[in-house]
């Protein structure tokens, strides 16, 4: 069916280059035609025009007369005949040309050939007295022919015009289909790189999975071999020497700290980190950092910092940009292997739409900006492209996680910002961090002063909810350490049950993540008993009903694992005091 | 105009004594068939009513002129023969062949009819005077000539297909 449709035009160019042949031959032959009536009637005037000049002649039987009024029509080439025939139908007079036979008597029927004859009666005072006869010779048919030769060309011209459109087209239309069905391949190959991409970076995936387990395993190991051989020295040396004891403990807790966190960079590059974003200036920021950033680089490296008038503020978690600028400024100290010039500059930074389309991820707008640079010996291209992989790392085995810039790429993106890094082998490398303006009002972050532990007071009861049972005597231990009246719950159910039971329970303390009922959803419970319950959320994973997209709701308190007792005390207190 | 007319009609006038012998019955019977078909070719002033030939004079054509006009027509008018002594304008003749005779000659037979609307026919047989018309045989046949000025003094019309016959015209004055 549709091929048929497809074959229309083709049929519809035929038989209209046939109407156009059928239509040239009609013109010809209705020319012809016409020209041979015309021809006919000419020979009939001229007979008639003979016949009514020679009127008297024939009526007074003037021979003479007539023959010399015949002989005019010798001019005319076309003439054959001429002749005057008497009333009964004898010849009187005439002549015949170019072997063409004058029959003796007025024929009734024209002349076989290519011919026109006519015969016209002379009349006298209404009496017919003979005829007048003239034969002419037509055109011959070739010559006929040629005079219509144009028209003849005209039509064959348009016929083969059609034909050729009508070829044409069905060529195009098998180019076509050519096309199109290498077009289905190409389509079809690109579904199948496609589909090889996909396995490709999935390989590419699980290899990546596999080096961070590597390097996480490896990293921990070490940090679990330093804490559980603290311990075992701090438990033989417990009673004989606990002086020694406490050192021990004293570097079990250090390698805790550090696998801590490890596990915190860890959550930042995966964004899993809950920021908690609250209004910085970075120029204080910097400026408190720089007897931390003198201690920790080292002497071999003079730190300049450059900080701008009139910086704007932004809007971004504290210890993680504090953590961020620390991490850059250690690699650029390794990178200048100890010794060099260390320069933190802050400006304001306006990028425009034609930045904004250049790097991907980037809103044009304003911009306070960190630029951490040195005069080390800066880094190739390919490794600037690779520099902010997880895992990538230039240092030697051991030293480096290859989380460093991971940590800050992840912390920046995740604060709307942007982080480049411009880098020159042999003059240096210069990291710039783009944090978006600030517009909203100065919150002045108190810092409390680091004194003694706020302890709890006399009659608060929390309710600790946690449904693994080593969690939750470390918290029982943590609070009763801290004075805290503590009862506890292993589920939802239990945990209801004692917030019916007990009206005097100050604060609902409870893990995110159980098996039966989540931290939220407990929350909402129990408040829908105790409208004034606080709540204080903790959990080790943050991706779930308590956190939107990795930043924590004002209005929900929260505090990570792990967390150190000084961190719980100090988040209580804010709970229980607000 | 006066003096050329005179100047042509004198070798007519010095040829009159030399009369022909008598006719033949084929040249009268060609000069009678002449006589009926002359209607065809002249326009009268009064085109009703029957073509009426008029033998004047001496009889010429016995029955021949009877035979000629038997049973013809000459656009749809009947020719009639009628045979006078004499003629004028009142006799009735569309055509009048003057043979002259005692009772009246031939230029006494045209003055009669000068100006009349009659188509004259003379012979040169018979007489030298010329009429309208005035046969004459020529290389055996009879042929005629034609005063064309005399006929358009008269009224008369004459087909130019007949004058183109003629051996000679004496064309009509503008």
């Amino acid at each position: 069916m549709k091929d048929r449709w497809q074959r229309l035009p083709q049929t519809a160019g035929a038989i209209f280059a046939g109407v156009l042949l059928l239509f040239g031959l009609l013109v010809v032959t209705q020319a012809d035609r016409d020209y041979r009536y015309q021809q006919q009637q000419r020979v009939q005037v001229r007979a008639g025009i003979l016949a009514a000049s020679i009127t008297a002649a024939v009526d007074f039987g003037d021979t003479q007369a007539v023959r010399e009024a015949l002989e005019p029509f010798r001019v005319d080439p076309a003439t054959r005949a001429v002749a005057v025939y008497t009333a009964d139908g004898r010849l009187m007079s005439g002549y015949a040309l170019d072997g063409f036979a004058l029959p003796r008597l007025l024929p009734k029927v024209p002349p076989k050939g290519n011919y026109s004859a006519a015969a016209a009666d002379i009349v006298s005072g209404g009496r017919t007295i003979g005829a007048a006869y003239l034969v002419a010779q037509m055109e011959p048919l070739s010559r006929r022919l040629t005079r219509y030769a144009l028209i003849a060309t005209l039509a064959v011209m348009a016929a083969l015009i059609v034909l050729i459109l009508g070829l044409s087209q069905a060529a195009l239309r098998r180019a076509n289909r050519e096309l199109q069905h290498t077009n289905d391949e190409l389509v079809q190959q690109m579904a199948q790189r496609e589909k090889a991409e996909n396995e490709l970076r999935q390989v590419q995936k699980m290899e990546s999975i596999g080096q961070l387990t590597g390097g996480i395993a490896h990293d921990f190991n070490n940090m679990l071999a330093i804490v559980i051989g603290s311990l075992d020295i701090a438990e033989r040396r417990f009673s004989t020497s606990p002086d020694r004891a406490r050192t021990a403990i004293a570097h079990a807790l250090e390698g805790a700290n550090r696998a801590a966190a490890l596990t915190k960079r860890l959550l930042a590059f995966a964004r899993r980190s809950p920021l908690q974003p609250q209004p910085i200036d970075p120029n204080q920021m910097v400026a408190n950092m720089s007897e931390l950033l003198r201690r920790t680089l080292g002497e071999g490296v003079v730190i300049e910092t450059v900080l701008a008038g009139g910086l704007w503020r932004t809007h971004a978690d504290p210890g993680q940009l504090e953590n961020a600028i620390l991490n850059l400024c250690v690699n650029a100290r390794d990178a200048m292997d100890g010794k060099g010039r260390l320069t933190i500059e802050t400006l304001n930074c306006h990028l425009d739409d034609d930045y904004a389309e250049r790097h991907a991820g980037v809103a044009a707008g304003q911009y306070s900006t960190i630029v951490i640079s040195d005069n080390g010996p800066g880094m190739p291209q390919d490794v600037i492209e690779r520099a902010f992989e997880p895992f990538f790392t230039t240092k030697s085995v051991g030293k480096g996680t290859g989380l460093g810039l991971a940590q800050v790429y992840g912390f920046v993106r995740q604060s709307g910002g942007h982080v480049k890094i411009y880098s020159e082998v042999g003059e240096g490398t210069a990291v710039k961090i783009y944090l978006p303006r600030y517009f909203g009002p100065a919150e002045v972050a108190v810092t409390p002063e680091v004194a003694d532990l706020p302890r709890g007071r006399p009659g608060e009861l929390i309710l600790v909810v946690e449904d693994e049972d080593q969690v939750r005597r470390m918290s029982v231990d943590a609070l009763q350490e801290l004075g805290y009246a503590v009862i506890e719950a292993s589920g939802g159910a239990d945990a209801l049950a004692h917030v019916r039971e007990r009206d005097d329970i100050r604060l609902l303390f409870t893990d995110v993540v159980m098996p039966d009922i989540n931290g939220r959803q407990l929350a909402d419970k129990a408040r829908a008993l105790r409208p004034d319950l606080p709540v204080l959320y903790t959990t080790g994973y943050t991706r779930n009903a308590v956190v939107h997209n990795g930043v924590v709701d004002s209005d929900v308190f929260f505090i990570p694992k792990p967390f150190t007792i000084e961190q719980l005390a100090r988040k209580l207190r804010a709970v229980l005091d607000a | 105009m006066r003096l050329r007319l005179a100047s042509w009609l004198l070798p007519i006038a010095l040829l009159a004594p030399a009369v022909a012998p008598a006719q033949s019955a084929s040249e009268v019977a060609v000069k009678a068939a002449f006589l009926a078909k002359f209607g065809a070719y002249v326009t009268w002033p009064d085109a009703s009513g029957p073509i009426v030939i008029c033998a004047v004079g001496s009889d010429v054509f016995g029955n021949a002129l009877d035979r000629a006009v038997a049973g013809q027509q000459i656009d749809g008018r009947a020719l009639v023969v009628r045979r006078l002594d004499s003629v004028d304008r009142g006799s009735g003749c569309s055509i009048a062949y003057l043979a002259g005779s005692a009772r009246q000659t031939v230029p006494a037979a045209l003055t009669a009819l000068r100006s009349a609307p009659v188509l004259t026919v003379t012979d040169s047989r018979e007489s030298n005077a010329r009429g309208m018309i005035h046969f004459r045989i020529a290389q055996s046949r009879v042929r005629f000539y034609i005063d064309d000025r005399v006929a358009a003094e008269s009224g008369l019309g004459i087909s130019s297909k007949l004058l183109a016959l003629a051996l000679g015209v004496r064309a009509r004055g503008r």
